[in-house]
């Protein structure tokens, strides 16, 4: 029996590394490695580095934004564009991270509860290390995820109801199963995998940190993720500085933000859920109460979005940066807008969004907001007549 | 009192049977047998005011008793109710 509950609070264990203070480990010797995230072993709970089970997650780009900096009138705008994963989301990281300790477990079989884009990337690195893997995933998630989570050989149960439903029939099945379900019983080290973004992206600014943070939040474990990496860096000593760390979520399942909003510290959890950013559509956010105590702790700040301007943000991501992002991930935009206009952001300050879900996986979101495609035959005139050749030049 | 299935996460049975039958006629009566088996657990399971608190989720029938009638949700012979620990961990 894996212990990942804490025997006395009953809420969700951490791992916690000893003599963090007097560890071996500094820039040089971490840019000797490889550029995946095990990297930064040190700091991921593996006993046997045997165990790893990597398709090379992790070490994606922090680009420096100009177009949408100066849209949004800022200087040091930075993008964190983690969808060159191996399945196109970040979610790599965790799945990479909490199969690896299956193996060192000697589990039977993996599997997770899913809103999306976890189910590849644990179909995938499930395969890679021979497990059987189940996926639990409410009805209503997009089909490309679900055929990319197949493709990999994976089980998928679709259960008809909302994520907290899937959740709830993944957890009884780990409580009876030797099966580790990664964001149930492997857990604690799921979220050890998602930290890594927080190290990439002080390595990537020069061992520096950058002044706030802007995370997509569903339920919540990410934002609590990039927080755990930060203070874990701290105690070492690679930096030191202050992160505001801010949530975004989607207006149609936003209980992290109503209750930030109405000052709670406690998350009132909802049913009616109404959003294209499906991939954050969890009603009753385990990891809230602690997202909410992170982002006041931090003085960042929580906003929620409505699906035209997460449309937006996907579009001006495409068009002003070259960047293909998925509703999910570009709410961090959306949401940067937001709290531009709000007035909570220096124009010098050094911003980092996340952008942590591929548009690859969401193509009908292009269909519905983009210019048709132009039908012709194939016949130079007929292109003239249509497009003009006085616009193009 | 109706009998009902009661199903405990393995954090809670304490090495004795994960399902049992009890007699409950409200959830709150199944609240009350879990504080019996663990006394100092009372506060994570209702808040002060007397509200589902958060550190698990109940649910009846495969519905979560907080969108039900909470703590006086009404119990029948036969009923399921299965306790989960509130984890989150992502998706
Ligand atoms: C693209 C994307 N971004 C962010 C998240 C947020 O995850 P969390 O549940 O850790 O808050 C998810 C969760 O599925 C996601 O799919």
């Amino acid at each position: 029996m894996i212990q990942y509950i804490c025997p006395n609070c009953f809420g969700a264990l951490d791992v916690v590394y000893r003599d963090l203070d007097n560890i071996d480990l500094n820039p040089e010797k971490i840019a000797s490695r490889g550029r995946d995230l095990w990297r930064y072993i040190e700091l991921l709970p593996l006993q046997d580095p045997r165990n790893i089970v990597s398709l090379g997650a992790g070490f994606t780009r922090l680009i420096k934004s100009i177009r949408l900096s100066k849209k949004f009138n800022l200087k040091n705008l930075y993008l964190k564009e983690d969808i060159t994963n191996p399945t196109h989301s970040f979610k790599d990281r965790a799945a990479s991270v909490a199969i690896s300790k299956a193996l060192e477990f000697k589990l039977n079989a993996v599997g997770c509860a899913s809103t999306g884009n976890l189910a590849a990337a644990t179909a995938a690195h499930a395969a890679r290390a021979g497990l059987p893997c189940y996926i639990f995933a409410p009805v209503g998630v997009e089909k490309e995820k679900l055929s990319h989570a197949l493709s990999y050989g994976a089980r998928i149960v679709l259960v008809e109801g909302t994520y907290d439903e899937a959740n709830w029939i993944a957890s009884r099945f780990a409580e009876e199963e030797s099966i580790g379900i990664v964001n149930v019983n492997i857990r604690p080290y799921y979220v050890e995998g998602s930290k890594t973004l927080a190290y990439e992206i002080c390595e990537q600014l020069g061992w520096r940190t950058p002044d706030h943070i802007i995370i997509p939040m569903a339920s919540g474990a990410l934002l609590n993720a990039i927080d755990k990496g930060l203070n874990e860096l701290k105690t070492i000593g690679l930096i030191d500085g202050d992160v505001k760390i801010s949530g975004v979520q989607p207006e149609g399942c936003s209980p992290i933000i109503t209750a930030y909003r109405e000052n709670r510290d406690y998350i009132k959890p909802i049913r009616n859920i109404n959003t294209i950013a499906v991939s954050l559509a969890i009603g009753n956010p385990g990891d809230g109460v602690y997202a909410l105590r992170t982002i006041r702790r931090t003085r960042g700040t929580a906003v929620s979005v409505t699906d035209r301007e997460i449309i937006e943000a996907v579009n001006d991501l495409a068009r002003l940066e070259g960047l293909f992002i998925e509703p999910g991930g570009a709410v961090t935009i959306a949401g940067l807008k937001k709290i531009v206009e709000e007035g909570l952001i220096d124009r010098d300050e050094e911003v980092v969004c996340l952008l942590t879900g591929s548009g690859l996986k969401t193509p009908h979101i292009v269909h519905e907001h983009a210019l048709e495609p132009l039908i012709i035959k194939p016949s130079i005139d007929e292109l003239k007549k249509i497009i003009g050749v006085e616009k193009i030049a | 009192m109706p009998k009902v299935r009661l199903v405990l996460p393995s954090i809670l049975a304490g090495g004795g049977d994960r399902v049992r039958e009890i007699n409950a006629s409200i959830l709150k009566d199944i609240i009350d047998y879990i504080c019996d088996l663990k006394p100092e657990i009372r506060d994570r399971l209702i808040s002060p005011d007397g509200e589902l608190n958060r550190s698990f989720n109940f649910y009846v029938n495969g519905v979560n008793a907080y969108f039900l009638k909470g703590i006086e949700t009404e119990l029948k012979d036969g009923d399921e109710v299965s306790v989960i620990p509130a984890l989150g961990g992502g998706c």
